[in-house]
């Protein structure tokens, strides 16, 4: 019955579970071709050898890894919201909601794992002719313990993302049925909020604690890491006192004339708030690889899979960021039939959503531009990297962002224009 | 109350799931007017077809069969743009869960029928703010939805429906998630309104919020059942007759 239930939900629910599945296939390739890396050279033991800078990329990448496999498992989880209460209020036990979804993961789980494996080792050959180029005479061949650590790790790291999801959807999942609309969360104020300061002063600090460790970058390239987390402090304080008051203050004056900028950028504004962490995540995951990656370029082995993981890792993150904002707007179809309530017609609506959507990726884009572009470019005009590397790099933060803006608005536009068949049927009823 | 239809209804039907094995007739061949400067309520039991009907008479839904007209105009001949303009120039929603936008502040829910209407930017602050005033929540208008309780929000979701001054309210279950006292207020805000001028539709199950009404249609099954006008009755007498239709119908289904 649980397993039979457990189909039906995937089969209703494909899309989501399709890009549920397509990050385990991932996570899976890459920690299994990761491991093959490490396994390939008796100089790195990442599980010995404390001290690598492979062992430390390593724990960033299963870090990161994990972290993606808990949004897309929130993004599939959350709109079962409603179906887990039912469960619950029908007398499901614990075991049995979490038996519910676990099938469900386990399903795709079974359908990912072999098929990332596979992919994996086709990628082999490709890696070797990379490596080839660098003539180190380093080859990476594919080891059986590498599938067998990639699979456990999977393993493990999914079991307690479905256990922790679930407890916080049990909590929560009877709440949702009785007041299906509440909408709880922050809305951008300071945690810690410091009155005494004023406003200004927190803004003119915030916008040079942004700006100013690119100027230490280009002074001493040494300092890119810490630099660039010293940025990110500066672009938390930039949320808070320029960017959402500014967003307010245009929302409710000047662009008050426009009716789609109104909506749109309401939307734009909550969902910075809510994909704040996750665009923390990527900047940091984009400058600390890029930083590191730079710091390497004398060790081929550390190089090649430091150049992995950066191009692996933004790609993850940029898919995260894109199930935390599927999961956010796949609660707006009730927002969107008050728009049309209140008079905004179906072409504003198409209009809002594409509005959105560009606004969205296009602050995280400019963000990350600024950051991983002037990181490059301070060693790129030192000689330490080439030009094409330097594009290459920046290209490997821009494309899985691109990616994930057209996979967003599909979702989107999925998520809050359903086809009405009976509209549909009354205009060719009365056609005829 | 003039003798101007501005709303009426011939031979309405709505199907749902049409040509499918679990297709459902909810509206059957109803006829129905709103006259200008009415004040109509829609009772009926719960799944009578009352959210339908007023759904499908203001343009949210569309009929299946039948014809609609908002002053003499009829629906179907309106474009997409048109009957847009026409929402929001022409009519104001007010609904039992408030429908506000979480995500704007309640100053920009109030404001966006403004910003439809392009109205001069530097006319909205003050509208909004005289409106506001009015009602009581002034200060509120920098908060969320989420931040405030369910008669403010409420409050607010009319502001938004009165912004653009319009001529017809149609309200479903305005009542439904507000208390006794929050309630006797909202309604008679709408009461203050309909005596200007302000035309209202209203779906509601409770006697007493129909006893602010000037005229009640009972719907059971998809069709009108019966019609009952206030006329020159007190509201309490009118209540009891509300209270007398409502249980004659419920005293039917018993004998069944």
């Amino acid at each position: 019955m649980i397993f039979s239930d457990a189909l039906r939900s995937i089969r209703k629910d494909f899309s989501k579970a399709f890009f549920y599945w397509l990050i385990f296939v991932l996570t899976t390739m890459f920690i299994y071709l990761f491991y093959n890396i490490s396994m390939s050279d008796p100089s790195v033991n990442p599980l010995n050898d404390t001290g690598n800078m492979i062992t430390y990329v390593m724990i960033i990448v299963i870090i990161l890894c994990s972290i993606d496999i808990l949004f897309a498992n929130d993004f599939y989880v959350k709109p079962k919201g409603k179906d887990l209460a039912v469960r619950l209020i029908c007398g499901g036990r614990f075991i049995q909601i979490a038996s519910f979804l676990m099938i469900q993961t386990i399903l795709l789980l079974v359908l990912a794992i072999p098929l990332g494996i596979a992919l994996s080792y086709l990628c082999i050959p490709g890696v070797n002719a990379i490596l080839a180029m660098s003539n180190h005479g380093f080859a990476v061949t594919a080891h059986p313990e590498a599938a067998l650590n990639a699979t456990v790790i999977i393993l493990y790291v999914v079991f307690w993302i479905v256990l922790l999801n679930l407890s916080f959807a049990y909590r929560n999942a009877v709440g949702l049925l009785m007041n299906p609309s509440t909408i709880t969360g922050s809305t951008g104020e300071d945690t810690f909020n410091v009155a005494f300061i004023p406003r200004k002063a927190k803004q003119i600090a915030s916008a040079l604690l942004f700006v100013l460790p690119i100027v230490v970058i280009y002074m001493n390239r040494n300092l890119a890491v810490i630099a660039a987390i010293a940025g990110l402090v500066g672009l938390n304080g930039c949320f808070k006192h320029i960017i959402v008051p500014w967003l307010n203050k245009r929302v409710s004056g000047k662009w008050i004339e426009q009716p789609r900028m109104v909506a749109a950028l309401g939307f734009v504004r909550r969902d910075l708030i809510v994909l704040k962490n996750n665009i923390f995540l990527f900047l940091a995951c984009a400058i600390i690889l890029v930083s590191m990656l730079v710091n390497s370029l004398d060790n081929d082995i550390a190089m090649m899979t430091i150049l992995l993981s950066y191009l692996v890792m933004t790609f993850l993150q940029a898919l995260a960021l894109m199930f935390k904002f599927g999961t956010e707007v796949s609660l707006r179809r009730r927002l969107y039939m008050t728009l049309n309530h209140i008079g905004y017609m179906h072409e504003d609506q198409e209009a809002i959503v594409k509005k959105e959507v560009k606004y969205v990726y296009g602050f995280i884009l400019a963000i990350t531009v600024f950051y991983v572009f002037n990181i490059l470019f301070a060693y790129t005009l030192a000689g330490d990297l080439s030009w094409k590397l330097s594009l290459a790099l920046l290209a490997g933060a821009i494309v899985p962002l691109l990616f994930c803006q057209f996979v967003n608005l599909f979702l989107y536009r999925k998520a809050v224009f359903p086809k009405l068949k009976d509209e549909e049927d009354a205009q060719r009823i009365n056609a005829e | 109350m003039s003798e101007n239809i501005v709303l009426e209804a011939k031979h309405l039907k709505k199907i749902y799931n049409y040509r499918t094995p679990n297709a459902f007739e909810a509206l059957h061949d109803v006829n129905f007017q709103v006259y200008d400067g009415d004040f109509v309520a829609i009772m009926g039991p719960s799944g009578s077809g009352k959210s339908t009907f007023i759904n499908t008479i203001s343009t949210i839904d569309v009929p299946t069969g039948g014809r609609v007209f908002i002053n003499q105009k009829e629906i179907r001949t309106m474009t997409e743009n048109e009957i847009g303009k026409f929402r929001y120039e022409n009519l104001g929603f007010i609904f039992q869960d408030f429908n506000l936008l979480d995500t704007h502040t309640m100053f920009e829910n109030i404001a966006m029928p403004l910003s439809l209407a392009h109205v001069n930017k530097e006319d909205v602050a003050p509208r909004v703010n005289a409106l506001a005033e009015e009602m009581g929540i002034q200060d509120l208008l920098q908060k969320f939805p989420y931040e405030c309780s369910g008669g403010q929000r409420q409050r607010v979701a009319i502001c938004r429906a009165l912004i653009n001054r319009p001529h017809i309210i149609v309200a479903d279950e305005p009542t439904g998630n507000l208390d006794s006292a929050n309630s006797a207020e909202l309604m008679g805000i709408l009461q203050k309104l309909n005596q200007q001028g302000v035309t209202i539709v209203m779906v509601t199950h409770d006697p007493l919020i129909t006893s602010y009404s000037t005229r009640v249609i009972y719907i059971k099954d998809g069709n009108i059942e019966k019609e009952l006008a206030k006329g020159n009755m007190s509201q309490d007498e009118y209540f009891q007759k509300i209270v007398e239709m409502n249980s004659e119908e419920s005293r039917e289904i018993l004998k069944k």
